[in-house]
């Protein structure tokens, strides 16, 4: 379901350019569950974003069912972030000001679909991830765990093919890391949804089923199976 | 969308809210300025021309001598001033239905109620100015005594309210006027709620007046025929200006100089020196809603800074730039809106509590006039004043690249 031949990618980091991707090539197939591991600055977290249309590489093609979204213009990028995936970050990135219903429910906005159906799939999405007596709470009175809780759920609210998550369990301890692991594996496991992980936590690279390591911005052993050493 | 948009903007308004409301209190200022200003403003145009008004439209008021109304105003007279009119001229002027004469002589007075002597204008009216011309006068209201026609031979006046209390005469007393004596037939009793003791007329005070028969007052003084003011109705189809010139034409072949004077064009007069004060108010009002605008900038450039990472999130989930733009737009503009309703309240407030105020410096009643135009329009304009001033910000906010916004501390 998406591949990627060739792809570079460089940006600035003040005065320095940072070649984040150095011609990288990568296979994800349906129903996969893929972990990206690496040390950090190896461009794995540029590479997520790139299989998630959030950025376009400088060189090379990405092709996301076929279709080639190199040269896809902002609106429709938008648009297939909003049809296709998923985003689940380290940091959770709830909206303060709203309950965790409204940050579910939020990407339906902007699909321009009505507020009582938004509220319906948002409140079945929240009582998946076990919180259904949560609807009206605010990011700030809610655990970690949680709030990563409602995060998952908002990444699935527009029923995309395919959830990336950059270090779910980064700012999370270690058991509410492993629920949130299970959670996500059984999303891949009942619902066959692909998966991309980032993680340089080896504990969650085991949930997945090939594990991509990552260095200086190419992939250093081609695919490898997971779920092994740890 | 727009109320999905709202309700979002609401949120993150009511997350800052300290900051709104300074932000909303700048835009509310300007607001609170452009209401009070304009809606006093057209209060008092309203209740002058209403003035005027009650003279009404086909009255051309016409006094002796050349007052220069098209340069200098009525103060600045001529030095060719008579100071009588023939009254028979204005009787041949094609169009004029019907007019009535008055004459104002300082006459001596002598009272009981008072020591020694007074001079005072008093007045003679003919029948017309009751019959015809009474609105001219605030229709002429005897408080005390009798109802007076004017056509009376017998020696009787009829004293304004002032002028009896300084005599000390009420109703049904005796004045001696240049030696021949007059029963004080009635007292005006002018509503102060409603007239305005004839602030507008060409009369001038009628509190302070001494009225009696034109008759009477020509068997006092002799030179019969001549008026000091001139009032003339003219027929509802001609044209008021054109009989006006025709007046003055008429005067001036008899080598007496006139002055008309007509409704409509007072009110011109009015309208348009009233309309320059109020551009004038109304644009330096305008600057402090430009400064509330500027606040507003301010706060939504500080906003999109802020709320970077929530963008990025945003565009994360699939919002397109257009709707990013929107979001800030609405909320740019809910400041606005807010700001905009609540400056147009308290310019309502505040105005309807200048205008006691305004009343008693007039003496006139007085009331703000708020058209629907000037409350919906400051509300609509406020919305707009701050959705532009969210342009920019809104703009930056929406070309974010969502990695770069995603990243951003």
């Amino acid at each position: 379901m998406v591949e990627l031949q060739n792809v570079a990618k460089q940006y600035k980091m003040g005065e320095t350019t940072v070649r984040a991707l150095r011609g990288l090539d990568l296979n994800i197939n349906d129903g996969d569950f893929v972990a990206i591991v690496g040390p950090s600055g190896s461009g794995k977290s540029t590479l997520m974003h790139i299989i998630g249309a959030l950025d376009i590489p400088d060189e090379g093609r990405v092709l996301l069912d076929g279709k080639d979204i190199s040269d896809y213009d902002e609106n429709e990028l938008a648009d297939l972030r909003g049809n296709k995936v998923g985003f689940v970050f380290q940091t959770f990135n709830l909206i303060h000001t709203l309950s965790s219903l409204d940050n579910v429910a939020l990407p339906l906005t902007f699909h321009g679909i009505g507020k009582s159906e938004r509220e319906e799939r948002a409140a079945e999405l929240l009582e998946m991830v076990g919180l259904s007596d949560r609807l009206t709470h605010k990011p700030a009175e809610l655990s970690g765990g949680e709030q990563q809780r409602v995060s998952i759920a908002r990444a699935l609210i527009n029923d995309p093919d395919i959830l990336l998550a950059d270090e779910p369990t980064g700012n999370l301890d270690s058991d509410t890391g492993k629920d949130i692991m299970e959670l996500i594996k059984g999303l891949n496991r009942d619902r066959g949804m692909t998966i991309v992980v980032v993680t340089h936590n080896p504990r969650d690279a085991e949930y997945a089923d090939s594990i991509v390591n990552m260095i200086d911005g190419k992939i250093s052993n081609g695919e490898s199976e997971g779920g092994g050493d740890g | 969308m727009l109320l999905d948009y709202l309700i979002l903007s609401w949120h993150s308004i009511r997350n800052r809210s300290l900051r709104s409301w300074l932000t909303i209190l700048g835009v509310v200022i300007g607001v609170t300025a452009i209401v009070t200003l304009i809606s006093i403003g057209q209060g008092i145009q309203n209740s002058i021309l209403n003035e005027f008004e009650k003279v009404g439209y086909n009255t051309v008021t016409v006094l002796p001598g050349n007052f220069d109304t098209q340069r200098g105003g009525f103060g600045n007279a001529s030095t060719d001033r008579s100071s009588y009119l023939e009254r028979g001229i204005i009787e041949e002027v094609d169009g004029v239905k019907v007019s009535a004469a008055i004459r104002s002589e300082n006459l001596q007075v002598i009272s009981e109620g008072l020591e020694g002597q007074a001079f005072l204008r008093v007045s003679g009216m003919s029948p017309e100015v009751l019959s015809d011309f009474d609105d001219y006068f605030e229709g002429f209201p005897v408080a005390e005594g009798e109802r007076f026609s004017f056509e009376s031979e017998e020696n009787k006046v009829v004293l304004g309210s002032d002028v009896a209390e300084d005599l000390g005469v009420s109703a049904g007393g005796k004045l001696i006027i240049e030696g021949e004596e007059f029963t004080v037939s009635g007292i005006l009793g002018l509503d102060e709620e409603n007239g305005s003791s004839g602030q507008f007329n060409f009369y001038g005070d009628l509190d302070n007046g001494l009225f009696l028969p034109l008759s009477s007052l020509e068997a006092l003084y002799g030179n019969k025929g001549k008026a000091s003011l001139v009032l003339a109705e003219v027929y509802e189809d001609v044209d008021v200006a054109e009989v006006a010139d025709k007046i003055e034409k008429a005067y001036s072949r008899v080598n007496t100089a006139s002055t008309t004077i007509t409704t409509e064009e007072i009110s011109n007069r009015v309208n348009s020196a009233l309309g320059t004060i109020q551009i004038a108010l109304a644009g330096i009002a305008a600057i402090s809603l430009l400064v509330g605008g500027i606040g507003v900038m301010n706060t939504m450039y500080t906003a999109v800074l802020e709320r970077t990472r929530e963008i990025g999130v945003m565009k994360a989930v699939g919002a397109k730039n257009g709707q990013i733009l929107g979001l800030f737009l609405t909320e740019s503009g809910l400041l606005g809106l807010v700001g905009g309703a609540i400056g147009m309240l308290v310019g309502v407030g505040l105005s309807l509590l200048a205008s006691r105020f305004i009343s008693q410096a007039l003496s006139a009643p007085f009331t703000p006039s708020f058209g629907p135009w000037l409350l919906i329009g400051a509300i609509a304009f406020s919305f707009v004043l701050g959705s532009i001033s969210g342009v920019l910000p809104a703009r930056q906010a929406s070309k974010l690249q969502p990695v770069e916004a995603l990243r951003y501390e």
